[in-house]
């Protein structure tokens, strides 16, 4: 059972941060998923933004609508609604499942054999460890769409590469510490690259634009090279890679 | 397509509305302006929602080429600006035509200009926003996050009307004045504010920063007095506009527009949202120094300004609403009035309403055109608004005319009837003492040519059905207006050398203000259009021209062009007057 307590700190003129915990936890990510909604439900119009994140969500509100004692009495409403729920709820009920299927090799993931020579495993064991965990949507941010999922078994968890890549294409399943992620777009990163993924993670003209949100479950599941291409991989962008 | 095509996108020119809001929670930043003070006056200059998408121009070197008739505004930063290399002012709404190029100098007092068109830019929005943020690929002229660049054509339409407005100095913004030595940025502590000593806090309120080069979209590193917060990193968490973030360095990070959703480093709390726009204008090594507010003056302080810019009307440059106007009403040029408006001084419109507005007293109308035993409806028209609008602001008006006219307006006006055949200037001596008027209007009088004859436009010697009112306006002591449409009124004596280019017996008699239009009773529209904005009043929102030339057709009226009894003037229908006159109102700000 987490603490059930919640606190509420000022972030700016209109922006309160509510602290559920301090520590990254699958129960505070499913208690966050469900009091964002809930969060914003409440606030309706004078809702302006919102943030959750691995343990607290920063809620954005309209300073010309309401003022930030209006704010905390609806957050602190909610929290206790949320944590009254919880108690009768079993775990994990909220977050949905995303299967994300992944071309694991040494042509899609760079970086691996280094990692499992690093870590002293053998590369089937280092693509084994990583399906073999659900993990959780703690955050979502550094760029549109870009998903922190969380944790990696501790036998696989990598440091960031001493000189990030420029490019790191669209797709690329990657480890950082014990978070991994996929990079929903091109663009300039230093994770551990270890395979790559053919489910588009962010579509603006797709609905949802994200297949998961913040306090979702995700799994992965290894897949061959064919079925990659099958489901519309590209493997053109790896080119490029060291 | 037509809008404005980029010549020179400068150094950095992005297209932003107010932002992109509702989609942190995918990783979306806001973007928008950084400077949102200068971003909503340029759109009010222009009268648009607040909301509608202008471009952000950073230093400045933007030029731009227009394929469309309409208007913009510069805020922000103080830069040259010209239209075809005519000097125009910033913080002002500018007319702009197909083909004339706009140029943007370089930013000399701040940082960051934002230019608005009248009906805003016509650009697809991504994620319900066509803020430009290059870091995200969204938004934009293409939706992929490009800034402008040499080529583009950025969509957007024709105007219709326009109040020439400019802001009230108190609304700019005051470090663009005075360029301070530092700038004051209140901020809220908040957020991990318990990590930082009070010999930090002390350090950092009384410390100095320099902002460094490093400063962009996304956020202005600052140099200064070291703060380190008891600890290194937290667990990420959202970022909220002007946050004050301390990486490990101790050098304190504002973050803005373009910042990262979430991140990692300490927070101390969060510039207020008004002292970001000041903090827009700066640039590298600018001094700036920190004070704190509660959260209460903060919302306090957001709602004055609120109610500020809210309250504070943008207001009507008068000399430019003048000359649009002189402008207008000759375009058509049906008489050749718009080659003869060179020879007059501009801003006649303006100083004659000044005149009425100031006129303390009676104020003799003298109107009517003598056609084959009636009178034409263009004249009559006009003098009534002209009454109106007189009585309308405490006035004391009085309409001269002779009959037939004068007893059809004697029903419903005060007027003054002067006779054909008598002596002139004995007849106008004994009115203009009978009521020692403070102001004497001509409007479409027939004007006595060099040899003292009156004609009509044709040539047609017409000084038999013609009374003298043109000894009001010679023997008058008061200032004196007159208005003509063709060259042969009262008044027409101002311009007697340009007049030698039209076919016409031109009038000698002179005035001290001569206004010209297309038709004369447009001129007194316009008059009144300016006298409204002069004195903030609505004056010509109840005109219903269709009534007014139903009573003159009832009192035997023709049209002064086709000598028919019909609803038009000088062969004009009514309803262009009355679309005219809609626009007049427009543009003297109702």
């Amino acid at each position: 059972m987490t603490n059930q307590s919640i606190v509420i700190s000022v972030a700016g003129e209109n922006s309160l941060i509510v602290y559920f915990s301090d520590k990254v936890d699958a129960e505070v990510a499913a208690r966050i998923k469900t009091c964002s909604s809930a969060i914003g439900l409440a606030l309706g119009r004078h809702l302006v933004d919102l943030i959750p994140s691995y343990a607290s969500i920063l809620v954005i509100y309209d300073s010309l609508l309401t003022d930030h004692f209006a704010v905390s009495k609806v957050i602190r409403t909610v929290a206790a609604a949320s944590s009254s729920q919880s108690n009768t709820l079993p775990a994990n009920h909220d977050g949905k499942l995303i299967t994300l299927p992944v071309y694991y090799s040494l042509e899609s993931g760079p970086d691996l054999s280094a990692l499992a020579e690093n870590a002293g495993l053998s590369i089937d064991q280092v693509i084994e460890l990583h399906q073999a965990i659900e993990y959780r949507v703690y955050a979502i941010g550094f760029a549109p769409g870009f998903a922190y999922l969380g944790e990696v078994d501790q036998r696989i968890a990598a440091p960031r590469l001493a000189t990030p890549r420029l490019k790191v294409p669209r797709g690329a399943v990657a480890i950082a510490d014990r978070q991994t992620a996929v990079y929903p777009a091109q663009s300039p990163g230093g994770w551990n690259l270890i395979g790559l993924c053919p489910t588009p993670m962010f579509d603006a003209k797709a609905d949802p634009i994200m297949p998961v949100s913040t306090g979702d479950r995700v799994a992965f599941k290894a897949i061959s090279k064919q079925a990659f291409i099958d489901l519309g991989g590209k493997l053109d962008a790896l080119g490029d890679l060291r | 397509m037509n809008g404005l095509r980029v010549v020179q996108s400068g150094v950095h020119s992005l297209i932003q509305d107010e932002g992109r809001f509702g989609n942190h929670h995918i990783g979306l930043t806001v973007g928008g302006p950084l400077d949102r003070h200068s971003f909503r006056w340029a759109n009010k200059l222009c009268s648009n929602p607040i909301n509608t998408p202008v471009i952000e121009v950073t230093i400045g070197g933007l030029v731009l080429e227009s394929t469309v008739d309409t208007y913009f505004a510069l805020t922000g930063a103080l830069v040259d600006l010209s239209i075809n290399k005519v000097p125009v002012d910033c913080w002002a709404v500018n007319r702009i035509k197909p083909g004339d190029r706009i140029e943007l100098g370089y930013a000399k007092i701040g940082i960051r200009c934002y230019l608005a068109v009248t009906g805003g830019f016509d650009i697809e929005t991504t994620f319900g926003s066509c803020s430009t943020v290059t870091r995200e690929s969204v938004g934009g002229l293409a939706g992929d996050g490009s800034p402008l660049s040499n080529g583009d054509l950025i969509p957007c339409g024709e105007t219709l009307l326009h109040p020439p407005l400019f802001t009230p100095v108190q609304a700019q913004p005051q470090h663009l004045i005075r360029a301070p030595e530092s700038t004051r940025l209140r901020m809220l502590l908040g957020y991990q504010q318990d990590c930082f000593t009070e010999q930090q806090k002390k350090q950092f309120f009384h410390g100095q920063y320099r902002i460094s080069e490093r400063n962009d979209r996304m956020g202005f590193r600052l140099l200064g007095p070291e703060i380190k917060p008891s600890i290194g990193g937290i667990l990420s968490e959202g970022i909220c506009q002007g946050a004050i973030q301390v990486p490990p360095d101790g050098q304190p990070i504002i973050l803005l527009n373009d910042r990262q959703t979430i991140g990692g480093y300490p927070k101390l709390g969060s510039v207020l949202s008004l002292d970001l726009d000041k903090l827009a204008q700066l640039g590298p090594d600018a001094i700036v120094y920190f004070e704190e507010i509660s959260i209460e003056q903060a919302h306090n302080l957001k709602h004055l300004a609120e109610i500020t810019f809210e309250n504070c009307e943008a207001s009507i440059n008068l000399a430019s609403l003048s000359e649009e106007i002189e402008t207008r009403l000759v375009a058509n040029n049906y008489r050749g009035m718009k080659t003869m408006s060179s020879a007059i001084k501009s801003g006649s419109y303006l100083r004659a309403a000044q005149l009425i507005h100031h006129a303390e007293g009676k104020i003799l109308i003298g109107t009517g055109f003598p056609v084959n035993g009636s009178f034409e409806t263009d004249g009559p028209a006009g003098a009534i608004a002209l009454y109106r609008a007189i009585e309308a602001i405490g006035g004391a008006p009085i309409l001269v005319c002779e009959a037939p006219l004068c007893s059809l307006l004697s029903k419903d006006f005060n007027t003054h009837e002067i006779k054909i055949n008598e002596d002139g200037e004995k007849q106008a001596q004994e009115a203009l003492s009978q009521y020692q008027p403070a102001l004497v209007i001509s409007i479409e009088r027939p004007g006595q040519s060099s040899d003292g004859r009156y004609y009509n436009m044709r040539g047609v010697d017409i000084s038999e059905h013609c009374a003298d009112y043109d000894s009001f306006i010679s023997l008058a002591t008061c200032p004196t207006i007159a208005i003509g449409d063709g060259g042969n009124e009262i008044g027409m004596g101002n311009i007697t050398e340009a007049l030698e280019q039209l076919d016409i017996r031109s009038a000698s008699t002179g005035c001290d203000e001569l206004l010209l239009a297309d038709i004369s009773n447009w001129a007194a529209h316009g008059l009144v259009a300016l006298l409204s904005a002069i004195r903030g009043q609505d004056i010509l929102a109840d005109w219903d021209n269709k009534a007014i030339l139903q009573m003159l057709s009832e009192g035997g009226s023709v049209d002064g062009v086709t000598g028919e009894n019909t609803l038009t003037e000088d062969g004009v229908d009514s309803d262009v007057t009355q679309q005219l006159v809609a626009n007049l109102r427009e543009l003297s700000g109702f």
